[in-house]
Parts: C-alpha cells; sequence; structure tokens
C-alpha cells in the first residue's frame, strides 16, 4: 500500500480523497492553485504544497508541477481525482517514469479508451450494443453529411475527447448540422485540444443510466449496480439516483453484466463508469466509458457501502479486489443533487463571492460531501460545484422525503445556489414518478420548474 | 536550464562589479546599501570610514519624527527611476502574483507613500521544484529586475528565480537544494532607498576621496557595506574585512543573512 498520496485536484473530491486516505492510514498531500489557498483540502491536508497560479494550465494541469510537487513531498502516488488530468493517459506514463503511482487505470488502457469512438466500436466488438452512428471520425464536412444521412436525423455531434456536454449539439437538419460543425470543433479544441468529431444517432427522450464497474490487475472484475443521471440541463448532470426507475430489475442485472463482462475482457482495469442511453423501449445502447472516478461515485456507496476511493487506491497499489460478485448488495434507494454555484433565476449563471453562512444538513440517511464552511471565498476559476447532497432511503418515496427535508435545511449564505431549483424539482411530477428523460429539462426550461407552485 | 544570455533584460552585476572603478561601487552599492540601512533603523546619522575615505549619512530631522518614513515621490535626482522599475516588477510574468508577489505589490503599490529604505522586494520561486542558489551572487550584489538569481529545480529542469526589481541581494530564505512551493518567497531583494535630501552632500563627501582612487578597497563595497552597516555607525569595522574578491568561494554556504 502507499504511504503518502498526493491529491491533485480542488474542491469537494480533494476533501474525499483525503477522507479516503485518513480511513486507510495513507499520508495526503493537497496540491493547491493559488486561488485554492484556503480551501478546505488545504487546510484539512497533513501537508499542502502550492503548484501554481489559478490559472489551471499552470496548476491542475501542470504534469509537471504536480509530479514535482509529488516528488518533492515525497509522495509515491497522485490521485487526480475527476476531470483535469484525470484521463489523461500521458499524464499516467511520466507518473510512472518518475516511479510514483497513478490511481487509475494504466497509461495503456487510458489510451484505448482515449477516444470515445475507439472505445464505442471496442465495446461493441465485446458485445455491447452502441447507437448507430457514424464510421470513425468525421474528415469533412461533407462527410458529416454523407454520414448523418446514413444514420438518419436527427444526430447528435459529439467530441471524441473530453465530456461535460462541451461541443456537443444535436442537429435536425443537413443544414443545422453544417451550421454547428465549426462551432463544435472549436468548442471541443479549446475545451480538450483536439477538435475530432463524431456523430450519433439522436435517440428522444431517452434516459442516461451508467454502469460502475470494478476490475483490479488480476482481471477480476465487479459491477456496483447503474445509476440514473437523466436529470440533465444541457448535457451537465444535475441530479443522480439509483437504481433507476427506467429499468426494470431483471433488465437492471441484464444491462450491468453485460457491461461489467464487456469491460473486463477488453481488458480494462481500475474503477470506472460506462454510459448507456436508454430508449423508451427499454433498449440501451453504450456510448462511453469513464476511466476515473465520478462526481456522483457517492450514489452507488449508499447502495453498496462500498468505499468507491478506497478501492480505487487499493487496486491501483496493485491489491487484489476481495470481494465478488455475489458480495455486493444493493440496499435501498439513493440521490445526490449536485450543489452548484449558479443562479437557476438567471440562466443558471455561475456565482462567486465569500460564503457568510454555511449549514450542513444531517440526520439518517443524509450525506454532505462539500468544500464550503462559513467565511470560504468561492474563487471564479473553476467549475460551480459547491457539495452534493446524497440521501438514502429503504425505498424512493422515502428518499424523496428526506431530499426535501435536507434541502429545507441545507444553508448557504452570501452565494446563490441552485438549492431552489432542486427543492422544487422534487416537487415535479415527472421527476416524482421517475420519467424524466435528459432532454426534460431544457425542452420546459429551468422557469417551469421554478414557477410558484400553486 | 536557461543560461542568463538568454534573457536580453539580464545583466550581470558581478562582471560589472568586477570591471568598475571603486567610485561606481561606492554610489553604485556602498551609498544605497548604507541608505537601506539607514532608513531601517532609528539612527540619525550613519558613519563609515575606511583607509582615506568617509561616508556619512544623515537622516532629516523631520523624517525621523515620522519614524524614518520619506514619501518616496519626494525624492530628487538620480534614483528617480525606481518607481517605473517597481512597477514592473509587479508585473513581470516570472513573479505571477505570487503570494510573495502580492507582497511585492503591497510593497511597492503605494510606492508614492513608502518608507525609503523600508522595501525590500521577495523574489518568489516560479514553481515547484528543489531551489538552486546562484553559485556567484552573494549577498549585497547589485541586482536589476528581471535579473535571474537562482533557479528552481523542477523535474531535472531549471525554471528561472528572477529579481522582482532593482536593489540589493539580501537574506536568502531556503537552503539550497531545499524544496519550494509556487510562490514561496526565496530571496529578499533589498531595494535601494531613497537618497534623502541630506543624501547628496554625503554622497559628495565620499566622492571626493574615493576619486582619488583606492584600488586596494576594489571589491569591498558589499562586505563593508554589510558589515559597517551591521555595527556601531561610528566604528570602522571595515578595516577587518579582507579585501576579497567579490565572489569568494564562500558561495558554497550562500547567505542567510542579508546587508540588512
Amino acid at each position: 500500500m502507499f504511504d503518502r498520496v498526493l491529491i491533485a485536484n480542488r474542491g469537494e473530491i480533494a476533501v474525499r480523497i483525503l477522507r479516503a486516505c485518513r480511513t486507510m492510514g495513507i499520508g495526503a498531500v493537497v496540491a493547491y492553485s493559488e486561488a485554492d489557498r484556503d480551501s478546505l483540502a488545504a487546510q484539512l491536508a497533513d501537508e499542502a504544497i502550492c503548484i501554481g497560479p489559478a490559472d489551471a494550465k499552470r496548476s491542475y494541469l501542470s504534469p509537471s508541477a504536480i509530479i514535482s510537487a509529488a516528488i518533492v513531498t515525497g509522495c509515491d502516488a497522485i490521485h487526480p481525482g475527476y476531470g483535469f488530468l484525470s484521463e489523461d493517459g500521458a499524464f499516467a506514463e511520466a507518473v510512472a517514469a518518475h516511479g510514483l503511482s497513478f490511481i487509475g487505470p494504466s497509461a495503456e488502457v487510458l489510451e484505448r479508451f482515449a477516444s470515445k469512438e475507439a472505445s464505442r466500436s471496442l465495446m461493441a466488438r465485446h458485445g455491447l450494443p452502441t447507437i448507430p452512428g457514424s464510421e470513425g471520425m468525421l474528415r469533412t464536412d461533407e462527410h458529416a453529411l454523407s454520414e448523418a444521412a446514413r444514420v438518419g436525423y436527427p444526430v447528435l455531434i459529439k467530441p471524441s475527447a473530453g465530456g461535460g456536454g462541451k461541443g456537443m449539439r444535436m442537429v435536425r437538419t443537413p443544414r443545422e448540422l453544417e451550421a454547428s460543425l465549426r462551432v463544435c470543433r472549436s468548442e471541443a479544441r479549446a475545451a480538450f485540444g483536439d477538435d475530432s468529431l463524431y456523430l450519433e444517432k439522436w435517440l428522444e427522450d431517452n434516459r442516461h443510466v451508467e454502469v460502475q464497474v470494478v476490475v483490479d490487475r488480476y482481471g477480476r472484475g465487479v459491477h456496483l449496480g447503474e445509476r440514473d443521471c437523466s436529470v440533465q440541463r444541457r448535457h451537465q448532470k444535475i441530479v443522480e439516483e439509483a437504481p433507476t426507475p427506467a429499468l426494470r430489475p431483471a433488465s437492471r442485472a441484464e444491462l450491468c453484466e453485460r457491461a461489467v463482462a464487456a469491460v473486463v475482457a477488453a481488458g480494462y482495469e481500475n474503477i470506472g463508469t460506462l454510459e448507456f442511453l436508454v430508449d423508451r423501449d427499454g433498449s440501451f445502447y453504450f456510448i462511453e466509458i469513464n476511466c476515473r472516478i465520478q462526481v456522483e461515485h457517492p450514489v452507488t456507496e449508499m447502495l453498496t457501502g462500498i468505499d468507491l476511493v478506497a478501492t480505487q487506491i487499493r487496486i491501483a497499489a496493485g491489491e487484489p479486489l476481495g470481494f465478488g460478485q455475489e458480495d455486493v448488495e444493493f440496499r435501498g434507494h439513493a440521490f445526490e443533487f449536485r450543489i452548484n454555484a449558479e443562479d437557476p433565476a438567471h440562466e443558471f449563471r455561475p456565482q462567486a463571492g465569500l460564503v457568510e453562512r454555511f449549514y450542513a444538513p444531517g440526520g439518517p440517511g443524509v450525506r454532505l460531501d462539500s468544500h464550503l464552511y462559513a467565511g470560504y471565498e468561492v474563487p471564479s476559476f473553476y467549475d460551480s460545484l459547491l457539495g452534493k447532497l446524497v440521501v438514502w432511503g429503504q425505498d424512493r418515496p422515502s428518499a424523496i422525503a428526506r431530499s426535501k427535508a435536507a434541502l429545507d435545511e441545507l444553508v448557504v449564505d452570501g452565494i446563490t445556489t441552485n438549492r431552489s431549483f432542486h427543492r422544487a424539482l422534487l416537487e415535479n411530477a415527472a421527476f416524482v414518478e421517475g420519467r424524466v428523460t435528459t432532454n426534460l429539462i431544457d425542452r420546459v426550461g429551468a422557469a417551469a420548474f421554478l414557477a410558484p407552485r400553486s | 536550464m536557461a543560461r542568463d544570455s538568454d534573457s536580453p533584460v539580464a545583466r550581470r552585476p558581478q562582471d560589472r562589479l568586477d570591471d568598475h572603478a571603486a567610485i561606481d561601487r561606492l554610489t553604485d552599492e556602498l551609498l544605497p546599501a548604507l541608505v537601506a540601512k539607514l532608513g531601517s533603523t532609528d539612527l540619525g546619522e550613519l558613519e563609515v570610514r575606511e583607509g582615506t575615505w568617509r561616508v556619512r549619512l544623515r537622516m532629516p530631522a523631520d523624517v525621523r519624527a515620522a519614524g524614518g518614513r520619506r514619501s518616496a515621490s519626494g525624492r530628487q535626482g538620480g534614483r528617480a527611476a525606481d518607481a517605473p522599475r517597481g512597477e514592473r516588477s509587479r508585473t513581470d510574468p516570472a513573479g505571477t502574483a505570487g503570494p510573495g508577489q502580492a507582497t511585492v505589490a503591497s510593497g511597492h503599490a503605494p510606492d508614492t507613500a513608502r518608507p525609503a529604505g523600508r522595501s525590500p522586494v521577495v523574489a518568489t520561486s516560479p514553481a515547484v521544484g528543489y531551489f538552486r542558489p546562484r553559485t556567484d551572487l552573494r549577498a549585497g550584489a547589485k541586482v536589476r529586475a528581471g535579473d535571474r538569481i537562482g533557479s528552481v529545480d523542477v523535474l531535472g529542469i531549471g525554471q528561472d528565480l528572477v529579481a522582482p526589481g532593482d536593489g540589493l541581494i539580501g537574506a536568502t530564505l531556503v537552503a539550497p537544494g531545499e524544496p519550494v512551493e509556487y510562490g514561496q518567497a526565496v530571496i529578499v531583494v533589498e531595494q535601494p532607498a531613497a537618497p534623502q535630501p541630506d543624501a547628496p552632500s554625503a554622497a559628495a563627501d565620499s566622492e571626493t576621496p574615493a576619486e582619488r582612487g583606492t584600488p586596494a578597497q576594489s571589491g569591498r563595497a558589499d562586505d563593508t557595506a554589510a558589515d559597517a552597516a551591521d555595527d556601531t555607525p561610528a566604528d570602522t569595522p571595515a578595516d577587518d574585512t579582507p579585501a576579497d574578491a567579490p565572489a569568494g568561494p564562500a558561495d558554497d554556504a550562500p547567505p542567510t543573512t542579508g546587508v540588512a
């Protein structure tokens, strides 16, 4: 096992990784940018080291700064968290080249799954259904048009690299496609430094369901069930839950079993998430794999009782998984609400500023993963995630009831959050009945959720 | 590793030191150091004697009453260029607004309301890595904004540690080979103090003997300044100081204390 881990991330996930290290008896050093000098993780860590200025390119996205920080602080492993360099094969390789361990899949595995389009065909070869889409990358506008015509409109333009909805656009006509290609390319280039695009058939009213897998270095893998992430706004997840209300138990089991069998066969290692779209008929299609810990991992932890970050660290240290599929039990229902510094009344505009008062809700089944504290200044340089309210109940209705109480209890003063949006969503009929599709919020508009209830 | 020559603004203060006559050394280094020392103490007068020459500096009574504080904008004469240089150091890309840099900025921002001789700036680490001092630079050496005064080893590649402003090398706050984080204060650069109204006359006093040429005193200026300043002004400890070469072997143990 590792002696000392460098946490090369920020915000709530840095605190989460720190907690995992503490429970495992591993020393934890937090690498922070100047903008995060006063962050909770930096304050709680055994040691904290400033690796660069606020600009992520020179701090959280700088391989040399992070590796150098790990070396000078005597760490033997680096945890990249999510985002930033977490799925960067070249970074993982550089970490290994300096005699350190990368907590995640090996560089070789990351490279194999680096391209979404390549992973799609790889997983198709290993038996997962995929959405009809372009053959390879879109080379030219003409190529895009002919592929879209072959697949059939509407289609979704997707960048091969990255995530988070950047560079993605759904188009219904050839004219829209032509107009969107350039925008998507420039967005993808700006966000990921790679402007290669592909396209997939757009499934109307789809649900986003993903499967959490854990695979050790010795080819032993289990799934930890699925999560439903259909509550999205502009391709950004806002609320996640498990189990998915979209599938019957038998279908869920089939989805999860096929997913883990395919990734094990494809040589995956460490923890990962396979994302699927589920259509109205309950058919599922593999879309991509995320080779990292995910924001919404606590939902799975609530159901299984398994610490995913600790498991990830153990696997990276070369330990065998230590449990089988038959040992994994799923209990109850859980939600995760992403508490973002954004104003739902004004187009979810990002907010920054001083947190004047902060109170975390509590009670049975309530967990808040957050880096907030009263007096914390939310910097404007990074994403707007302030924390994740995770609520567990014996069944979906009781989890909803606890979620309402917990959201009512949450106090974040001084900065506008999307709490009111979450609270309104819990009263929405489509949500309560488990019918939310990925396009719902964008179709009806966030304002509809915020309208005063009669 | 970037060499000095890579940087168009970089100069070699040591080279200049070696080549210049005693008069230049006196006016460029010894005097500012002494003025800085005077400004940082409560002393009213400072006098240094060595061999055939003597320098005396006197703090104006009104300034002393105000705790040694004096508006830099009130300066006259040759050092007026300091303000724009301080300005430049704040926007130096290599400094990039580190916490040390913040100190620099706050030390400089109210430049017009700053106490003379009390504005050391700090060179902050450009990266996380191991500190490597420049062995040919010692405390008291004169540097200009942008000069490379050390480096930080990042995975085997040196990144320049540059002087954030003009001044004299002061305390080195990190031992050689020790880890530094981004923005960490590494080397203090003492700002040349604003010459007081009396200072020009003090300089004039000193020029005459210096002009006569006392080559034996060459290269002693910084040491003399340091030693003299640390002692009772009336004493002449400089006499005890051997006239060693400016870049001596003592650099193996880099200075941990500066001229102040």
